[in-house]
C-alpha cells in the first residue's frame, strides 16, 4: 500500500467510524456528516454524468425534441411542492406505476410463486437421483404447510391447526435464526475488511 | 449483583474489544483453517466449467463500495477464472457505483494475466476477450432490452467504442448467446435478473451476494432459478479454495486469509450468545 493522502484520509476516518463502539463523539459526527455529503455529492454527479446528460441533454442538444416529453414528465415531480398544482405529480406517478405493474407482476409471479410453488410439489423423481433430496424437498413441503397454517388467521389455532401452526413457528424461527447467523457473518465481514486496510497501512506506515 | 445478572449485563465495549480482538489476532497471524467449500459455491464453479463453453459470460456488477470486502473479493475470483478458461466476459452494472468496481477488478485481473502472458494469444486483451459496457439507469430496462438487442441498450461500451467494432461481441446479439449471466449484488438484483431475464429469456442466472441476503436466496437455489450462489465472504474463500483445487493460480487471495478471523469471531459470539442465555434462563427461573 502507498502512503498518500487519499489512504491517509480513509485510516482516519475508519478509526474516526469506529471510535463509536466506544462512545458517540465529535470525530465519529464528523466522520458521519463527512460520509452521507460526500454519497450525495458523488451520487449527483455520476446521475448527471451517466444518465442526465447521455440520456436526455444530449440527444436534446442534437435536436432529438421527442425527449422534452420524459422531460417534462419528470419535471412534473417537482409540483409537489406547489400546493395548487401538486395534483400534476400523479401523471408521473401514474406512468411509472402503470409501466412498472405491467411489467414485474408477470415477471414476478412466475418467477417467485410458480416456480416456488412447482419446487414445493413432490414427485417420485424428488427422491431422485438421491434419496436425500427428496427427505429435503419433503422437509421443505412440511415447512411450507405449516408455515402457511400460522399465518392462516381465519381459524382459531386449536386442535391439529394449533399444532401445525407451532410447527410452522418452529420453521419461521429456523429462518430467522439463519438469517440472523448471515447477518453476523456480513457485519463480521465489513469489519475484517477495514481491520485488513489498517493492518496494511500501518505496516506501510512503520 | 450476583454472577448470573452480570451475565446478562457485559458492557456492551467489553464484547466490542474481544470481538475485535478476535478478529484482529488471526488477521496478525493467520492459522491457515482449511475453508470447506458449500455445495452452493461448487455448482457455480461447475456450471462455469461445463455449461459455458463456447459462449460469453456476462458479470452484471451491481454492487457498491459499501459492501466491497463481501462481493469484491468474489468478483477478483470470479473474473479470475473465466480469463483462466479464456471465455469472453462481458461486464456491466446495474449500479451506478459499481462502475468502479469493474474498471478495477477488470484492470486487476487482466494486468495480473498480462504480466506473465508470453505471447499475444496468451495475454487478455480489452475488446478481445473481455469489454465493460458500464451503467444505464433503469435496471429493468436494461435486462429486458438486452433479451432483445444488447447493442440496442449499449451501442457503445463503457469507454465510447462502438460495440459492433470489438471482436469480443462478434456473434453475440442477445441472450441466446450468453451462457451464464453472474449478479454480484449488494442489494436485490439477483432477483430481477432471475425475474425478467431468467423466467422471461431463458437466461441462466447465478449470484454472488452479501452474507445478509444470503438466506433469502436459497429458495431460488432450490427451483435451480439460480445456478449457484456465493454468499459473503465465505462464498469468496470458497471460490478461491475451488481455484486453487482446479490448479488456477491466484496470484493475492482476499478472501481465504479473512477466514481464520471469521471462525474466530462467530466462535466469540456463540460463547457471548451462550453466556447472555445462561444468566437469562437463571433469572428467569429464581
Amino acid at each position: 500500500m502507498i502512503i498518500n493522502p487519499w489512504n491517509i484520509a480513509a485510516a482516519l476516518l475508519t478509526l474516526f467510524i469506529l471510535s463509536f463502539l466506544y462512545k458517540d463523539n465529535p470525530l465519529f459526527r464528523f466522520a458521519e456528516h463527512l460520509y452521507v455529503g460526500i454519497s450525495n455529492g458523488y451520487l449527483i454527479a455520476i446521475t448527471w454524468h451517466n444518465a442526465l446528460r447521455p440520456n436526455l441533454f444530449d440527444p436534446l442538444g442534437r435536436g432529438q425534441y421527442i425527449f422534452l416529453i420524459p422531460m417534462v414528465l419528470g419535471l412534473l415531480y417537482f409540483t409537489m411542492f406547489v400546493k395548487r398544482i401538486s395534483w400534476l405529480a400523479r401523471l408521473p406517478i401514474a406512468f411509472l406505476i402503470g409501466w412498472g405493474a405491467g411489467v414485474s407482476i408477470p415477471a414476478y409471479f412466475q418467477a417467485n410463486i410458480l416456480k416456488q410453488l412447482h419446487g414445493t410439489i413432490l414427485t417420485p423423481q424428488s427422491f431422485q437421483p438421491q434419496v436425500s433430496s427428496g427427505i429435503w424437498a419433503t422437509i421443505i413441503l412440511i415447512g411450507v404447510v405449516a408455515t402457511l397454517t400460522y399465518f392462516f388467521f381465519s381459524t382459531e389455532h386449536k386442535g391439529a391447526i394449533g399444532r401445525v401452526s407451532r410447527l410452522g413457528i418452529i420453521f419461521i424461527m429456523i429462518g430467522f435464526g439463519a438469517s440472523f447467523g448471515y447477518t453476523v457473518m456480513a457485519r463480521v465481514s465489513l469489519f475484517i475488511g477495514r481491520l485488513k486496510f489498517l493492518i496494511e497501512f500501518f505496516r506501510a506506515l512503520f | 449483583m450476583s454472577i448470573f445478572e452480570r451475565l446478562t449485563k457485559i458492557d456492551r465495549r467489553i464484547i466490542y474489544f474481544v470481538l475485535g480482538l478476535a478478529i484482529l489476532l488471526p488477521l496478525l497471524k493467520p492459522w491457515g483453517i482449511p475453508v470447506n467449500v458449500m455445495d452452493r459455491s461448487r455448482d457455480l464453479f461447475t456450471f462455469i466449467e461445463d455449461s459455458t463453453r463456447g459462449r460469453a459470460v456476462m458479470i452484471s456488477f451491481d454492487y457498491d463500495p459499501q459492501v466491497m470486502p463481501e462481493v469484491h473479493p468474489m468478483a477478483y475470483a470470479l473474473v479470475h477464472h473465466l480469463f483462466a478458461l479464456r471465455r469472453k466476459v462481458i461486464g456491466l452494472c446495474l449500479n451506478v457505483q459499481g462502475t468502479g468496481m469493474a474498471v478495477d477488478v477488470f484492470n486487476r485481473i487482466a494486468a495480473e494475466y498480462n504480466e506473465r502472458a508470453r505471447s499475444r494469444e496468451d495475454s487478455i486483451i480489452y475488446g478481445r476477450d473481455y469489454v465493460f459496457l458500464g451503467w444505464k439507469s433503469g435496471y429493468v430496462a436494461v435486462i429486458l432490452g438486452m433479451g432483445e438487442s444488447i447493442k440496442g441498450v449499449y451501442p457503445k461500451d463503457y469507454y465510447g467504442n462502438p460495440i459492433d467494432e470489438l471482436e469480443v461481441m462478434e456473434g453475440i446479439k442477445n441472450y441466446r448467446q450468453i451462457g451464464l449471466c453472474i449478479s454480484l449484488s449488494g442489494a436485490a438484483f439477483p432477483d430481477t435478473w432471475v425475474a425478467y431475464a431468467g423466467s422471461r429469456y431463458g437466461l441462466r442466472v447465478g449470484a454472488g451476494v452479501t452474507a445478509v441476503m444470503g438466506a433469502s436466496y436459497y429458495p431460488y437455489l432450490q427451483t435451480r432459478q439460480l445456478v449457484g450462489m456465493l454468499a459473503g465472504l465465505k462464498g469468496a474463500a470458497e471460490y478461491e479454495t475451488l481455484l486453487d483445487e482446479h490448479n488456477i493460480p491466484i496470484k493475492k487471495k482476499t478472501a481465504a486469509p479473512g477466514m481464520d478471523a471469521q471462525n474466530l469471531a462467530h466462535l466469540v459470539m456463540i460463547v457471548f450468545i451462550v453466556i447472555g442465555n445462561i444468566g437469562y434462563f437463571y433469572l428467569r427461573r429464581r
